[in-house]
């Protein structure tokens, strides 16, 4: 996995333009930029689109949690953990069970309307977040135990296991957990009164998340650029040499899962927090392994930052895609074509992120072509605002003959099988898009349900490519030069 | 026979309507819901081996795969639930499903070879991480597109299921879920042994699958054998999901929830070995069968006062998991590989048990592994 | 340094072979391809558990104990395919070979910042120091997967003075150094060993086992087959027919 040919050289020269970051800092700010423009269009008020772009920073910044967890389990210490999902539950129950107020089951008649939680703690928010660190990071712990000598896909099915089994369990523990309708009341940090309530909360969730990713940030950077994040990447690297050298690796590898369950366990606790309800099912499916993993390796694995970036990418896709359907649903446009040309607007703009960076990682574009090649990304986010006021159909067929166009020439560039691979699948994909709009000319609801199931199914998608084509994500580890 | 009876029953296209219903989600157990729920140990039973089939025909189609490319594929339990939606379309055009099934075999042969072709053979030499992640993709793809296209709804194959032949009350035998599903259960089980045993084909998988360079060196084409494997598990695949299909009803969702099941089968049979397979299907399906006895039992107020105890069956392949990883990772029919991962902390307990372990198991070291 | 003895059962890729190494020697290991002989370095090291027999170093009992705790008693192991972290650089590399680096334990990051400060400063410096001497201190910033194959022998040597050994296992340290470099990697280690290391290294250039070693052990098919200075070896009706007059 880490292991990137040796053959190919920096994405960028020293002093070079950090193109990488470009790429990565413009995809963002295009999703919030489509985020605002589509808001207005809908007549949102200024606050209705703070409190919208607020929950989007508190939610990304959650997942970049999670990505960082994963990133000192995965990218540093080559823990690979397919159960994020499960840590994250238990640090969202953990803390929400440790804050609430109690909860007795209500009763109508005969029927249990709600069967009640366990807890009832009223603990101060933050005793919840540590009680919520400590309980996930003793659950790696307690998986990583048996699973961590043997080799990495072993660990991978024991967490995924521990994920799914976890998700059952707390459908059906319903006198602990509230079974399937989950726990109802998790109160806010602050308690605001009155119409701006929703505002101020999103602002102070803001506030909170983002000083706990600064100093996770600090604090994670510190640790994995000490000597004992030194002997994790050597662990990553080479397991074998690393306890030949004379490195207890095994407790190495624990700690590292455990820290890594721990920080999935506070992003669980900030989530609780952030939405003052939870429920089993589709916060903790498997899919958010999935995005997860998503995040890190477009990011860059064993690179903090890449993480973050990563995580706020991913999210901001998932987040832009919701928004435009909502508003869409909401009946702002009655045809479903503004949600879907600005979907697969979307969709186009990943794509082409993906292939730029497999490009200018390896090189086969010039200074010149690589501008191009912005060009093209932003033109792919900014044809969608401007398609409301032209032939949705139209502009869709220029992308069409724009991407294949571009295909073309890197496809006569450079003769490589890889590069060839990459334009067809995108190619394909765009043609998938392409597919779905003229069946949501034929059947509208059935575009609207299967909103969802299209989006994890580009998440796949980018899983298959990023791995096969770039591996080692947008913004690659660096080398650390030591004095 | 059973296959000719099955014809025959089929000429009226009655629907069958859900008989249990699910309270835990796992859908695939909805159909033995009814009889299970009442506990009785005879009824526990016939569920149990009902149950372990669909996993061993999975199973081995896993472990045939992992044993050979090294990886585990996430995507399995996915393919067998698009092997299971195959067989639904073929019916919807008016094909039996016994032929919709084999031509479904087929189908997804070719799509199991594809997918070698067209992602993983990309991702060999990347470890095991790599093609793991890249086989989450195609799950995820399989998966949502199955619900994009054919909606979250449960679909039943359009045939008459019937009602159980009692045997003794309390201990039933369903025409179709039970003696259909166990002939070709058995059908595919013994064509895996025949294959594998008597074939030229099987007997350059089994030497990949134990050693690949070794393979390699004695001139094996290892990339035929690749291929081959992905058909042969993919088509195992299918099987399985029609079989799921027909023990409950199709979702979505019905082959990855089993996936943890086939993983739990594959792992304590020992990864590649497909006998092994056979056997950890049958343990893990009997075993969480047989826990809700016991999980019933918790129920009770003076026990435990466990609510809706038979839910946490689930948890059973989990713990079979965790426990075959610490005490017999490589399989309860497997063979421990010569240089094993030492477990440093196992070691320690275990020395301080008795004064020096001596463990006549390595007995088969091999000169080449020597390395000098 | 005391009997080392091991046994295996079934097809045995180390035979109930007991052998000796004197304090301060440079013993030599050779022995057709397969004769078990990184396996019992392997062994030795502690990555792989043996069936049986003991072995001691410097009066403890060492088998059955994790390779990361004979490292801290001063036996150290090179690879014979070089086990260099790719992804890391060369000084990287040695630098984490340093036994007790107070900035390894997790703790002390936060509770003696200081001493971790101090601590990596002076390993850097010795890191540097060991990079001199093995002649590849203008790469020490490179990432090690650039290093070329005889460079990456170097690099494990290095790793392996790094953490101070009293003896030090080398897995055919010279295959693939070029030949100004084998002399001089070689006047290096009898230099160490003046200093008062013990070596023991397995190698196929005859040039170094006979001219360099003080004593040679052949093994064959598991089994010791002679042992004693070079020139007796050498003249070894058994050695001559199982090896060297092949």
């Amino acid at each position: 996995m880490t292991a990137a040919a040796p053959k190919k050289g920096p994405a960028v020269e020293p002093g070079g333009f950090p193109l990488n970051e470009f790429i990565v800092f413009s995809l963002i700010g295009g999703i919030v930029v489509i985020g605002i423009i589509s808001a207005v269009i809908a007549g949102a008020t200024p606050k209705g689109i703070l409190t919208n772009l607020g929950f989007y920073v508190s939610v990304a910044i959650i997942f970049s949690v999670l990505a960082l967890g994963f990133n000192l389990q995965w990218g540093y210490t080559g823990l690979f953990n397919a159960g994020i999902a499960g840590f994250y539950l238990i640090g969202a129950y953990v803390a929400a069970i440790a804050i609430t107020s109690p909860a007795p089951p209500i009763v109508v008649g005969d029927v249990v309307v709600y069967p009640g939680h366990l807890g009832g703690f009223s603990l101060p928010l933050v005793v919840g977040v540590l009680l919520a660190m400590v309980a996930a990071g003793g659950a790696a712990a307690v998986v990583a135990l048996p699973a961590l000598r043997l080799r990495a896909d072993y660990l991978a099915i024991a967490t995924l296991a521990l994920a799914v089994t976890l998700q059952i369990v707390t459908r059906n523990a319903q006198n602990i957990t509230g079974g399937a309708i989950g726990i109802t009341s998790v109160p806010p940090p602050i308690l605001f009164q009155g119409t701006d309530a929703s505002f101020l909360n999103a602002i102070t969730m803001v506030g909170i998340g983002g000083f706990v990713l600064f100093a996770l940030l600090v604090i994670l950077q510190f640790m994995s650029e000490s000597p004992w994040g030194r002997v994790l990447r050597a662990v990553r690297e080479d397991e074998e040499a690393t306890m030949a050298l004379g490195k207890n690796t095994f407790s190495y590898k624990l700690q590292a899962f455990a820290l890594g369950g721990a920080l999935m366990g506070l992003a669980g606790a900030l989530y609780a927090v952030t939405l003052g309800y939870l429920s089993p099912e589709s916060s903790f499916a498997p899919a958010v392994t999935f995005s997860v993993w998503v995040m890190v390796i477009v990011g860059g694995s064993g690179n903090n930052r890449g993480a973050f970036v990563g995580a706020f990418l991913i999210y901001g896709m998932e987040w832009l895609s919701v928004q435009v359907r909502d508003q869409a649903a909401s009946g702002l446009a009655a045809n479903y074509l503004l949600m879907s040309v600005l979907f697969i607007a979307l969709g186009v703009g990943a794509l082409l992120a993906v292939l730029a960076v497999q490009f200018v990682g390896r090189r086969v574009l010039d200074r010149r072509r690589a501008w191009l090649l912005i060009a093209a990304i932003l033109g792919a986010f900014g044809a969608a605002p401007a398609a409301l006021g032209a032939l949705p159909i139209g502009w869709c067929f220029a992308l069409f003959v724009l991407l294949f166009g571009f295909a073309f020439v890197v496809d006569r560039a450079k003769k490589s099988r890889r590069a060839r691979a990459g334009i067809y699948a995108a190619a394909t994909l765009y043609g998938v898009g392409w597919a779905f709009i003229l069946l949501q000319q034929l059947a509208p609801n059935a575009v609207a349900d299967s909103f969802f199931y299209i989006r994890l199914m580009i998440i796949g998608a980018l899983l298959i490519l990023l791995i096969i084509f770039r591996p080692e994500g947008i913004l690659r580890e660096k080398k650390r030069v030591l004095r | 026979m059973g296959l000719r009876r099955f014809r025959s029953r089929q000429t009226d296209h009655g629907r069958h309507t859900g008989t249990g219903s699910v309270v835990g989600g796992a859908s695939e157990v909805a159909a033995l819901g009814a009889s299970t729920h009442r506990a009785i140990p005879g009824a526990t039973r016939a569920g149990g081996s009902r149950r372990s089939r669909r996993v061993i025909v999975a199973a081995i189609g896993l472990t045939v795969l992992y044993g050979i490319r090294g990886f585990a594929n996430f995507a399995y339990g996915d393919i067998a639930t698009l092997g299971g939606y195959v067989a639904l379309v073929l019916t919807f055009g008016g094909i039996s499903l016994v032929l919709g099934a084999i031509i479904t075999f087929l189908l997804l042969a070719a799509f199991g070879v594809f997918l070698e072709f067209a992602i993983f053979s990309r991702l060999e030499g990347r470890g095991v991480v790599a093609p793991l992640v890249a086989s989450v993709g195609v799950g995820l793809i399989i998966q949502n597109g199955i619900r994009a296209v054919a909606g979250t709804q449960k679909w039943l194959y359009p045939v008459t299921l019937g009602q159980d032949f009692v045997i003794v009350p309390g201990l039933g035998i369903h025409p179709i879920r039970g003696i259909l599903t166990l002939s070709v259960g058995v059908i595919l089980v013994v064509a895996a042994h025949v294959l594998l045993k008597y074939t030229n084909l099987g007997k350059a998988m089994r030497a990949t699958a134990d050693n690949l360079e070794l393979a390699k060196a004695t001139g094996i084409d290892t990339r035929r054998v690749t291929y081959a494997a992905w058909a042969v598990s993919c088509s195992f695949a299918s099987i399985a999901g029609v079989l799921l299909g027909l023990g409950s009803a199709l979702s979505p969702t019905v082959g990855f929830e089993s996936l943890l099941l086939i993983f739990a089968a594959v792992i304590v049979g020992g990864i590649g070995s497909p006998y092994g397979a056979m056997l950890g299907g049958l343990l893990v399906g009997m075993s969480q069968e047989m826990s809700v006895p016991v999980l019933v039992w918790l129920e009770r107020p003076d026990v435990l006062g466990l609510q809706f105890g038979a839910n946490y069956k689930v948890a059973v392949p989990f713990i079979i998991l965790i426990l075959v990883l610490i005490f017999r990772p490589w399989g309860i029919a497997g063979r421990k590989p010569v240089f094993a991962p030492r477990a440093f902390f196992l070691e320690r307990i275990t020395r301080s048990l008795r004064e020096r372990p001596v463990s006549s198991e390595a007995v088969a070291a091999d000169r080449e592994a020597g390395k000098s | 340094m005391n009997a080392v003895e091991k046994a295996f059962g079934g097809i045995r890729a180390v035979d109930r072979c007991s052998l000796d190494v004197a304090p301060k020697s440079i013993t030599g290991l050779i022995g057709p391809n397969g004769a078990g002989k990184s396996t019992l370095f392997n062994i030795i090291a502690g990555l792989y558990r043996p069936d049986g027999g003991e072995i001691w170093f410097n009066g403890t009992q060492i088998d059955g104990l994790p390779p990361y705790d004979i490292v801290g008693l001063g036996l150290t192991k090179t690879w014979q395919i070089p086990h260099e972290l790719r992804n890391l650089t060369v000084l990287e590399n040695v630098v984490l070979a340093a036994k007790g680096n107070s900035g390894e334990h997790l703790l002390n990051l936060f509770f003696r910042p200081r001493a971790v400060k101090q601590d990596e400063k002076q390993w850097r410096l010795r890191a540097r120091e060991i990079l001199k001497l093995t002649q590849l201190d203008n790469l020490a910033n490179e990432h090690a997967r650039t290093l070329s194959g005889g460079q990456k022998k170097l690099l494990e040597l290095s790793r392996a003075l790094m953490s101070d050994p009293t003896l030090v296992l080398l897995d055919e340290p010279v295959a693939g150094v070029n030949p100004a470099l084998t002399g001089s990697l070689m006047d290096l280690i009898e230099r160490l060993r003046r200093e008062g290391r013990t070596f023991f290294l397995i190698e196929h250039d005859m040039n170094v086992v006979m001219n360099r070693c003080d004593r040679v052990i052949v093994m064959h098919q598991g089994r010791k087959l002679a042992e004693g200075p070079p020139a007796t070896v050498k003249t070894d009706p058994t050695v001559i027919e199982s090896y060297l007059g092949g």
